[in-house]
């Protein structure tokens, strides 16, 4: 009787947790399901306003006022949010207009650290700590009222959306959008509605999310974003009673599990998030259109529809200067220069500097094989970089391993485990690839977090320096030529892959599936294969990394490392492989330049992140190729001829 | 009262009205036909502003309508009845009405509008708690030309009223179509069934691969043999 | 006429519903070597339709198709195309931002397969398939006339050529019966006259062509056989002259009492 009552309390603990989650979810899923756009600021969105919150009720202002103050700052950032980051893209390709949410993201987090500080705040317990005892099991209270505010609040948000008709033209809206302004609906205001609902809706989540814990602080707002992502996807994408459903099942799910978790296996609480992700999984192989089914335009007659849209969308913008153009003595060049750099720039700063530019253009050219040429999303490399670089920690502390066999083991289980999420998330649908991917990432961190064999957040430190035929990899110029050897295999391996037969697929794949289809090209075989390479290079790239640093953390593979990872793609230009060595160059550089002015350099970047796809969304770099090319044409005399340059 | 003169427009790369020139009196039912790709939905498209004007000038009552936002030119009193009916599956009867008088505020004429609706179509009125997905085709076309008429309109642009209902709906869609006329409604009536249509146009257009082929009233170009071969050939 | 020339596929009672709406309704259809073979019909009579669920882009609600004595029902659509059907789109998805030779190159793409590490090492094999596949598209592109475009981007192109290479990018399939998606959609007429020169020329070059199309004069011109659907059943098939004078066409195209 106890432990059914000890039961029960854990529900209702885990409903008010959920309630939470309900909140965020619904915001997302209204973005994703009218826009088909992956808010991936919403997380952020609320811990930014809810700090905002909690730092204006430090300062003792009357919760009266500071909690719709902080409403009305949440409703602003989502309106903001959509101006900057989803209107100029709204007909861009859709992974751009992630990265830019992944700017507007880090500028929120960064914006909360700057003003508040990286630590949590205290947050007063507005709903009181009552606990009510029966039969020696307290209950409590809160949670009561907590999912009772969450409730009314999705009440009254039902009740806008049902008798305002502003509100109801979302529903309409979100059916069908053409029609829709042929009955005069505003389509552009309704969206900003959208957006700034979803924004309230959230702080009201972060609210209630405060009271129950005690406490705010800015890393709450990832979870948050992914939360909310998985409960969308859960109750079916679009399908608000859904995400509802779906938020309140995850919080209980995911109460329940830590809690028996710790109690029966001693799981570490750490895998609270874990577990959700792993849930995630398996319920997307089962039934791919979530809980409820999903409402909006998910049978076939609607796909249909939509694959028109999206077959005009990818069409009119361009993201890549796909002419991959071989400059065959631009190359040549190039690796010269980086052979004889070290006799001229003989600081160890900087050719340490540059070798993890090298460490992360592989990691970049991977990322571009799967993202830039085949236009799947792959948003955890840092999980595939931590398996490469662990794995080749390991080998070398505690085995006799030789650094090239750890460094082919170590892209070798990247490229097992890159095999065994891909498969079947690819199986089900494109886009949760990217959550998969965003989420195993999360798993493998929290896996070193919490494991013996890692040492947990202390880390693998004292790696053995490589050794290669009694030669030892010792100084920064001996990392240096190690780091350039394999940046130029890797980027040999993309560049003989790209403008193969290989390449030609995943292009035909990007901008047109069904069309590559009937050219007899198996597009799951192809979209696999270039996940696979980009775990692989990613490994190979961690494997790297731990050599160099002679340490690993698991501090090194957090999220941001994804984020940077992307960024670097993007700002060197997607499908065109020198570009991502040039993005890595830069982003690596502006971190060092920056270091003077830390507190705000991850919203300089995350500025950068919105702007460049607004104002290029094509790379900053893309008509280098292509320039250089029609120079170096004109030298010899002649046009260049087709467009891989007679494949040599 | 719409003055249609060298109009361009297209999707993407491709342009499909090269140069339309088109008018419309007010009290008319004017039609235009012509083969399927001759871009006769390209046209109320862009007349509704759901596509940009490329070239040319287009003016409703004086008024430009070039780059208009489409929910202006429902408020300057155009309605577009899409192909395909494109009712709101997941929202019932009654509210696929009401959305109809977006563009409205006075709640009492709109709920008179509504019932007016209703009276014209019994069969919405049993039915008008369920959601629109479950009517037939038929029925769905019904509620498509009342979400229409819910804005009041001076112009309704039809597109392809008939196409896949049963014979006797057709006729009622072409019945329905004088019946709004003598009401006063002005109408703009694309259809690939030519017969029908020209049998009740005051005056028709033929279109072929965007341009404007043949010109004349209705009972004219119905025994044209031109319009014939439009269609089949030869 | 020549003689009846072996039928080489053949759809038994296709069918195909979205969501309880019927969209290709028990259509039988059977193609002749050699021959060109006309789908018409009003608008949204399931056309389109029908020639997604012969390639594999949807999967069938009933019925069978069957090609050179394979029965090809709901494979994936790749995998088809391996067989030797391959088509065009009616809003031709070309390639908008590669050249018109690499286009063309994405169609030879089952004859180019090296494997992974013949293209990593530059196998001598993975070379000599990867120059044949590009000489036969230089000869794919001269044969639509588009040889002065091979390098220009496709996005670059107008809309007629774009129509052309998607054409070349069917043929270098090597296709056993090439499926032509309203080829003349979106063209101007002389644009269109041409490409169905284009067409005719392909027929006499000996290949098999099933083609939608909305331009009747081309049809009739072109085709020996055509078959009519309205609301996703056949209601005619026969020679141009018999479908023109057929009552049952007339009607489903100009209405009643025509």
């Amino acid at each position: 009787m106890a432990d059914f009552l000890f039961f029960l309390q854990q529900i209702t603990n885990g409903l008010a947790l959920g309630a939470v989650y309900a909140l965020l979810a619904i915001g997302f899923s209204m973005i994703y399901g009218i826009l088909r756009m992956m808010n991936f600021a919403h997380g952020d969105l609320y811990a930014f306003a809810t700090i905002f919150i909690a730092a204006l009720l430090i300062d003792e202002i009357s919760v009266i006022l500071a909690i719709p103050l902080g409403i009305v700052v949440g409703t602003v950032v989502g309106i903001v949010i959509e101006r900057v980051c989803y209107r100029p893209l709204r007909f861009v390709d859709r992974t751009i207009a992630i990265v830019s949410s992944l700017g507007a993201a880090f500028i929120l987090r960064n914006g909360s650290e700057y003003f508040w500080g990286v630590h949590a705040l205290r947050f007063p317990l507005l709903l009181g700590q009552q606990q009510v005892p029966i039969a020696g099991v307290n209950f409590p209270v809160t949670a009561f009222y907590v999912i009772a505010a969450a409730l009314a609040s999705l009440a009254l948000f039902g009740l806008f959306m049902r008798r305002s008709k502003i509100g109801s033209g979302i529903l309409f809206v979100a059916q069908d959008i053409p029609t829709s302004s042929l009955m005069g609906i505003p389509i552009n205001r309704t969206i900003v509605l959208v957006y700034a609902i979803g924004g309230a809706l959230s702080v009201v989540g972060g609210v209630l999310y405060g009271s129950i814990y005690g406490v705010v602080f800015p890393a709450m707002g990832f979870p948050g974003t992914i939360k909310a992502f998985v409960a969308a996807v859960v109750g079916g994408i679009g399908n608000l009673g859904g995400a509802l459903i779906a938020g309140l099942l995850l919080g209980v799910i995911e109460t329940v599990v830590v809690v028996y978790g710790a109690q029966f296996f001693g799981m570490p609480t750490g895998y609270r998030d874990a577990a959700a992700f792993i849930l995630l999984v398996v319920f997307l192989l089962f039934k791919p259109t979530g809980l409820m089914g999903t409402r909006v335009s998910m049978t076939e007659v609607g796909a249909i529809a939509s694959m028109g849209y999206s077959a005009v969308a990818k069409k009119t913008v361009r993201l890549l200067g796909l002419v991959a153009v071989p400059r065959a003595a631009l190359a040549p060049a190039a690796v010269a220069v980086a052979v004889l750099l070290p006799l001229v720039l003989t600081d160890q700063y900087y050719l340490r500097i540059i070798s993890i530019v090298f460490m992360y253009s592989i990691a970049v050219l991977g990322m571009n094989l799967v993202l830039g040429y085949c236009g799947q999303f792959h948003f955890g490399q840092a999980g595939f970089m931590a398996i490469g670089a662990y794995t080749t920690a390991l080998l070398l502390l505690h085995t006799e391993t030789n650094f090239v066999v750890a460094l082919l083991i170590s892209g070798g289980l990247a490229l097992v485990a890159g095999l065994l999420i891909g498969i079947p998330a690819l199986r089900v649908r494109s886009d949760y690839l990217g959550l998969v991917t965003f989420a195993f990432g999360e798993i493998v961190r929290l896996i070193i977090v919490n494991s013996e064999f890692t040492r947990g957040p202390m880390g693998l430190p004292g790696i053995p320096l490589p050794e290669l035929f009694g030669v030892k990899i010792v100084t920064p110029v001996d990392f240096y030529y190690y780091a350039l050897v394999l940046l130029v295999l890797a980027y040999a391996m993309c560049a003989q892959v790209t403008r193969s037969y290989i390449g030609r697929a995943w292009r035909a794949i990007y901008e047109d599936e069904t069309a590559a289809e009937a050219m007899g090209i198996n597009t799951g075989r192809y979209k696999i294969l270039a996940f696979g390479l980009a775990c692989f290079l990613g490994g190979i790239a961690g494997a790297y990394w731990a050599t160099q640093l002679r340490i690993v953390t698991p501090t090194m593979f957090e999220l941001d490392l994804s984020v940077m990872v992307i960024i670097m793609l993007v700002l060197g230009g997607m499908g065109n492989l020198p570009g991502s060595i040039i993005g890595a160059a830069i982003m690596i550089g502006a971190t060092e330049l920056l270091r003077p002015i830390a507190d705000v350099r991850s919203a300089f970047i995350g500025l950068v992140m919105i702007l460049v796809p607004i104002f290029r969304p094509q790379g900053l770099f893309v008509d280098l190729g292509p320039t250089l090319a029609r120079g170096w044409a004109r030298i010899r005399g002649s046009r260049p001829t087709g467009a891989d340059g007679g494949g040599r | 009262m719409l003055k249609i003169d060298d109009l361009a427009t297209g999707y993407g790369y491709a342009e499909v009205l090269h140069g339309l020139s088109l008018e419309l009196n007010e009290g008319e039912i004017v039609a235009v036909v012509g083969a399927n790709g001759a871009g006769k939905s390209t046209l109320l498209k862009t007349i509704s502003g759901l596509l940009p004007v490329r070239r040319g000038t287009m003016t409703f009552k004086g008024e430009s309508l070039v780059g208009r936002r489409p929910e202006d030119i429902v408020r300057l009193g155009i309605a577009h009845i899409p192909e395909g009916r494109r009712v709101f599956p997941y929202s019932t009867i009654d509210e696929n009405l009401s959305v109809g008088a977006y563009t409205r505020d006075d709640r009492a004429a709109i709920e008179a509008d509504r019932d007016a609706a209703y009276r014209r179509f019994p069969v919405l009125r049993e039915r008008r708690d369920r959601l629109a997905s479950t009517l037939s085709g038929g029925e769905q076309q019904m509620l498509a030309v009342s979400r229409g008429l819910m804005s009041r309109p001076k112009l309704i642009l039809m597109d392809e009223p008939s196409l896949g209902l049963s014979p006797i709906m057709v006729d009622r869609v072409f019945d329905l179509v004088r019946e709004l006329n003598a009401e006063g409604k002005s109408i703009l009536l694309v259809e690939q069934n030519a017969t029908r249509a020209l049998a009740i146009a005051h005056r028709a257009y033929v279109m072929v691969t965007g341009e404007i082929a043949l010109a004349g009233t209705g009972p004219e170009l119905l025994g044209n043999a031109e319009v014939q071969r439009s269609y089949l050939g030869g | 006429m020549t003689a009846p020339r072996p039928v080489i596929f053949e759809a038994h009672g296709v069918s195909k519903n979205f969501a309880g709406l019927v969209a290709v309704n028990n259509l039988s259809v059977r193609l002749h070597e050699g021959a060109v073979l006309g789908l018409i019909g009003p608008n949204g009579s399931g056309k389109t339709t029908f020639f997604n669920v012969v390639n594999g882009v949807y999967k069938t609600s009933g019925g069978r198709v069957v090609h050179r004595g394979a029965d090809i029902t709901d494979w994936p659509s790749h995998r088809i195309a391996g067989h030797g059907i391959t088509r065009t789109f009616q809003n031709s998805r070309v390639l908008l931002n590669a050249s018109s030779l690499e286009n063309v190159m994405v169609g030879g793409h089952l004859h180019a397969r090296a494997g992974l590490a013949g293209v990593l090492f530059s196998t001598p094999g993975a070379r000599s398939r990867e120059a044949k596949v590009k000489a036969r598209a230089l000869e794919h592109l001269a044969f639509v006339g588009l040889t002065d475009y091979a390098d220009e981007l496709a996005r670059n192109m107008p809309y007629g050529a774009i129509k052309r290479l998607e054409i070349a990018r069917a043929l270098q399939t090597e296709p056993d019966i090439l499926m032509l998606d309203e080829p003349a959609a979106g063209l101007n007429p002389r644009e269109s006259e041409n490409l169905m020169k284009l067409v005719s020329e392909l027929h006499r070059a000996g290949k098999t062509i099933f083609i939608i199309e909305h331009n009747m004069r081309v049809v009739m011109g072109l085709c020996q056989r055509i078959v009519v659907i309205d609301a996703g059943a056949k209601i005619a098939e026969g020679e141009p002259d018999q479908i023109r004078r057929d009552p049952r066409v007339r009607e489903a195209y100009l209405g009643k009492g025509a």
